[in-house]
């Protein structure tokens, strides 16, 4: 099995990821620059965090037209498991990959700690490892992450039951205290309508390890090993 | 020579946390009667020696494919005087 993971001018969570799939469950992966237009022998992708392009203009605006992006695009609709975490995840919505949108967040501060969600759908292929209702603690680290649906978006991610990740207290109710940046619905992470294409705010390639501070974001990259 | 203004904004019922931001300073340096302040964004793109109408047609084109988000923003053009 072999990984590609895209990297952006300004991606900084690019080797987080690639220790995740080296060191803790020995997949092979390769780092692929966002000039490339091809994109052949990958078995899933990742687009790791950080701030690609400064986050100029809309985190993930520019990256979106990256020549990488458009080989990407024809691998998800094809099937291909793609995950975009943080920084990831805005180029998925930016790129229209994944619906909706997602900006500043209301407490007008970069939210960097650890926080608790709830996997509340299970359709999608990066999640079968774990038990749906399970309750994660993953870090976050972001600025723009407040997730933004109208109304008819809202009811056809939660008829889809695309809706994965939800912030939730330690117990894991669904309360306005435990949302850590205004996201609508308290949305952390949706994936498309075929459930191979995943974006999520909190980091699950920095919780691999308990040396790290956790190890619940290990069954994401397990997930894949089920499916492939 | 056609010099095209974009301006960008979240549209309405979006909660514009900077504008929001802005609007307590101005609070607190004492302008009490401003009651809220939207934060936006401006661009200008010089088409050079194209006509306006043309440049007005790939200016709308640039600003829905990369300037604003439809999602969640409206933009507004004009030709620069």
């Amino acid at each position: 099995m072999k990984a590609g993971i895209i990297v952006f001018p300004g991606s900084n969570c690019d080797h987080d990821a690639y220790w995740a799939l080296r060191e803790t469950l020995d997949i092979r992966a390769d780092f692929i620059w966002h000039r490339e237009t091809e994109l052949k022998g990958y078995d899933f992708l990742i687009l790791p965090g950080g701030f690609s392009y400064g986050d100029y203009l809309r985190s993930g605006a520019i990256a979106r037209f990256s020549p990488v992006m458009q080989e990407l695009q024809k691998l998800a609709e094809k099937g291909t498991p793609i995950i975009g975490i943080c920084n990831g995840f805005q180029i998925l919505t930016e790129s229209g990959l994944l619906p909706g949108a997602l900006t500043v967040n209301d407490t007008m501060k970069f939210e960097c700690r650890m926080i608790n969600l709830k996997l509340s759908e299970n359709r999608s292929l990066w999640t079968k490892r774990y038990e749906r209702g399970a309750i994660l603690n993953m870090p976050i680290a972001h600025g723009e992450g407040r997730y933004i649906a109208d109304s008819d978006l809202l009811k056809e991610l939660e008829d889809n039951q695309q809706i994965v990740f939800q912030y939730c207290d330690e117990a894991g109710n669904i309360t306005d205290a435990a949302n850590p940046n205004g996201s609508v619905n308290h949305i952390a992470g949706i994936c498309n309508k075929e459930g191979n294409v995943l974006g999520m705010m909190p980091h699950p390639e920095r919780v691999v390890e308990a040396v790290l501070g956790g190890t619940d974001g290990k069954a994401i990259f397990q997930s894949l090993l089920e499916v492939l | 020579m056609a010099i095209i203004q974009v301006e960008v904004r979240l549209k309405e019922g979006i909660l514009d946390p900077q504008g929001k931001a802005i609007q307590h300073a101005l609070d607190s340096m004492g302008y009490k009667d401003c009651q809220s302040v939207q934060c936006g964004k401006f661009f200008e793109l010089d088409f050079g020696a194209m006509p306006s109408d043309e440049a007005l047609k790939q200016a709308e084109a640039v600003a829905k494919k990369i300037l604003a988000n439809p999602n969640i923003e409206v933009f507004f053009l004009k030709v620069k005087e």
